[in-house]
């Protein structure tokens, strides 16, 4: 939430992440199950561009969107590239304006974080998963790099006591060893950290409810991406027990992405040209999964895009 | 055939093994968990539970219960309607409340224990007595006889079971003698009798601003209505949560959080932090602990551990069921069973409420660490200087505490400020400020910083 991203490259460059996007929204398109979508609320963080708010305005039809943003200093441009008059700016960081926030309708959550979890950041998390309402997603993105090696340290004592000191003894899984989380092994704890948390204040929220009105998450998406430094997006819907008959885990089963437990889809950004990409387009899906030709596109290149074509961002897609 | 029955009877008991307590033993355990002052309070519970038993959640204006301790007797006795032989017979003297025994709705007394532990808790000696409108009862017991005979019972010293009575001569008096020496001793104390008092008027405050005219020792206990500051600015968070079950009675709360000041600092400890209140009766006064969410390590929401820079934060959560066993309390009626789904669930909605507080008071801790001239008060100093206290009950309230935005901190282009703080050598430090031309330790700081950042970084 720190909005600086921005300044180091364009947003909507970055292709994983721009995939996340759609595919976040594909699948939360089908909570109209629940209540059209119009009826929801948008919260989110945000860089420069407003992407994610462009995206589930255009394509969802939110029409009430707040944005948090704690970049103070950039508060003039960020407000004036502003793409849409239903943004509403709530200045101050998230840990801060979260708990003022009104929480009556619906709402889709993205907790976009591009520091490493923390205790306010967990805070956050909670706070939000004891607030909404049922048939309401929640997403949490996280950087989930492991960082470089220092050869003169022994790297798994290291990860693991940086990781203890940063989130609190109390959010750490008893039973995470240090050579857990070298490359995606960070993410993969992380995604079980965030996931306990929810679930221990869904409880605790729950405690003295009937069985029709608990409150359970169901999980749907478990990324890994790496645009430069590694990601992991965790998210899913707070249902109470009825509309967890209206909205369940079968109806996102046909989602290539969806991911309801501890594995994790990899975000794959294809290297292609262009013209490989019309080339690879004009065959498919009939040619997925193998997408067997041209031969002269590398197979893994070809492959890769085969999954996630429908998400893969054209240049005339590019957003500003 | 009667012989057979014999001998079954014989072998019967011949499986049997005795369990049953010793009256020393059970007296011990019931006395040792409850402090005095509670012990009598739960005795000013009954008074008032039983003037609830007419009025309801109305007014309790015409009736009185009035407390009394003296180094060699306690006694408390009320207008507030007696108790019936029945009651007495079948469940007043019970240890512990029986199945079917009737309830009053909204009531303080749940467990069926509260009289009998606060009368050994004082004496060994103790007589009850209780008029009816259409009975009369007394029973008076040496507790050092009954201890020794076998039978769990006592036994009525007067009974009437048919006499008429005005509803003026109505009601119940407890009376304890032969004290426990430590007993007699407190009672001797002015000091314990100040602690007495205070206690039973914020534990009592619900009983007694409805009208239930409370005296100790002839002088009147007065209601100390809950206070919190009003400003449109402060307005105290307010939630409103019910937690209905299928067949059982509902449970209502209540919860408010915002800024309080106190007229002195001893009190304003007190009455930071948490009070919670079930039916009526306070339970928690200015809780400061992980009980209501602070520094705690089993939750989920981080607040910090309490410090003195939060003494202005009020919270107020009421309970309130017309059964009273769906209520969070321990029998004690001094602490809460945090285990208790509805505590849970409250819990996280104090602890929610209470976010925003702590991050205005953390605000105004800052504004008073960074001013410049220690006389003149920061903006949000001067709003909580400026507000007044006004009774709870009174005060506007909105769903969340939203700390209000000061022109400091709407400047246009802001700068994330960072403070630094360090310590020098005091020469080193004047002959910096004699070349610096500076006026203050602040200004040396900050142009030895401004130095280097010019020299060195841009
Ligand atoms: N002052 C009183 N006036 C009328 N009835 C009384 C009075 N004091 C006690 N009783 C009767 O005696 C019963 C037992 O009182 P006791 O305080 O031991 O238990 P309780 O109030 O039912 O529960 P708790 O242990 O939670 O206080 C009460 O339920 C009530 O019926
Ligand atoms: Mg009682």
């Amino acid at each position: 939430m720190t909005g600086s991203s921005f300044e180091k490259f364009n947003y909507a460059l970055r292709p994983a992440k721009n995939m996340e996007r759609k595919m976040f929204c594909e699948a939360l398109a089908r909570l109209s199950r629940i209540a059209g979508l119009a009826t929801y609320r948008y919260i989110g963080f945000g860089a420069i561009g407003f992407h994610d708010f462009c995206l589930f305005h255009q394509r969802l039809g939110i029409r009430e969107m707040v944005r948090i943003e704690g970049n103070l200093k950039a508060r003039n441009r960020i407000a004036r590239n502003k793409p849409y008059s239903c943004i509403q700016m709530k200045w101050g960081m998230s840990h801060e304006v979260l708990p003022i926030l009104k929480w009556s309708k619906r709402a889709i959550v993205w907790l976009d974080y591009e520091q490493p979890l923390d205790e306010k950041k967990l805070s956050d998390i909670a706070l939000v998963a004891s607030s909404l309402r049922s048939g309401s997603a929640l997403i949490v993105t996280l950087p989930a790099d492991p960082g470089p090696v220092d050869a003169n340290l022994d790297m798994r004592t290291k990860r693991l006591a940086d990781l203890r000191s940063q989130i609190g003894k109390k959010h750490m899984p008893s039973d995470v060893e240090g050579s857990q989380l070298a490359k995606w092994g960070l993410a993969t704890v992380l995604r079980r950290i965030v996931a306990n948390l929810i679930e221990t204040t869904l409880s605790d929220r729950s405690a003295a409810l009937d069985a029709a009105n608990k409150f359970h998450f169901d999980q749907l998406f478990h990324f890994h991406y790496a645009d430069g430094k590694q990601m992991m997006s965790f998210g899913g819907l707070i249902l109470n027990g009825r509309d967890g008959t209206k909205l369940a885990p079968k109806h996102f089963e046909d989602l290539t992405f969806y991911r309801p437990n501890s594995d994790a889809y990899l975000i794959e950004t294809p290297l292609l040209t262009w013209r490989e990409i019309k080339r690879l387009d004009e065959k498919l899906p009939r040619s997925a999964p193998d997408v067997a030709r041209p031969s002269w596109i590398p197979e893994d290149e070809r492959k890769k895009y085969g999954r996630v074509y429908r998400y893969f961002p054209s240049f005339s897609e590019v957003e500003n | 055939m009667a012989k057979s029955i014999a001998t079954k009877n014989k072998l019967d008991n011949a499986m049997l093994i005795d369990a049953m307590p010793t009256k020393e033993l059970f007296i011990e355990m019931l006395t040792r968990d409850i402090a005095l002052i509670p012990a009598i309070t739960d005795l000013v519970d009954n008074s008032a539970d039983r003037a609830k038993r007419v009025k309801g959640d109305g007014s309790l204006i015409n009736y009185w219960a009035r407390v009394s301790v003296s180094p060699d007797e306690f006694s408390i006795s009320d207008n507030c309607g007696g108790m019936t032989i029945e009651t007495a017979r079948k469940y007043a003297f019970r240890f512990g409340r029986p199945l079917g025994a009737p309830f009053v709705k909204h009531s303080v007394g749940q467990f069926g224990v509260g009289m009998k532990r606060a009368i050994f808790k004082i004496g060994r000696k103790f007589r009850v007595e209780s008029t009816t409108t259409e009975s009369r009862f007394v029973v008076e017991v040496d507790v050092d006889v009954w201890a020794r005979a076998p039978k769990w019972e006592f036994e009525f010293t007067e009974l009437d079971e048919n006499a008429k009575h005005e509803s003026t001569e109505t009601g119940t008096k407890v009376t304890v003698t032969r004290l426990h020496p430590d007993v007699a001793d407190k009672f001797a104390q002015d000091s314990f009798v100040t602690e007495l008092r205070n206690e039973l008027q914020s534990r009592l405050q619900d009983p007694i601003s409805r009208g239930l005219a409370t005296t100790l020792n002839t002088l009147p206990v007065d209601a100390e209505p809950m206070m919190i500051l009003s400003h449109p600015k402060l307005a105290p968070a307010h939630k409103t949560l019910k937690y209905a079950k299928t067949n059982l009675k509902l449970v209502s709360v209540k919860l408010y959080c915002g800024i309080g000041r106190s007229s002195n600092r001893s009190e304003e400890r007190t009455n930071a932090g948490w009070h919670v209140f079930c039916n009526g009766r306070l339970i928690l006064e200015g809780d400061k602990t992980d009980v209501t969410g602070w520094n705690s390590d089993a939750d989920s929401l981080s607040i910090p551990g309490f410090h003195p820079q939060y003494n202005n934060l009020r919270g107020f959560a009421y309970f309130d069921s017309d059964d009273p066993a769906r209520l969070p309390w321990n029998t004690t009626k001094t602490g809460l069973n945090t285990d208790s789904p509805i505590y849970r669930a409250v819990k996280l909605e104090m602890m929610k409420l209470m976010r925003p507080v702590v991050d205005f008071l953390n605000k105004l801790k800052d504004e008073k660490q960074n001013k410049d001239d220690p006389d003149e008060m920061g903006p949000l100093e001067k709003l909580v200087d400026g507000a007044t206290p006004i009774a709870l009950e009174k005060a506007p309230t909105r769903p969340v505490f939203t700390p209000p935005v000061t022109k400091a901190e709407s400047k246009p282009c802001e700068v994330q400020m960072q403070r630094i703080q360090y310590d020098m050598p005091y020469d080193k430090v004047i002959e910096v400020k004699k070349a610096l031309r500076a006026r203050s330790y602040k200004e040396v700081g900050a142009g030895t910083f401004d130095y280097f950042y010019h020299a060195e970084v841009k």
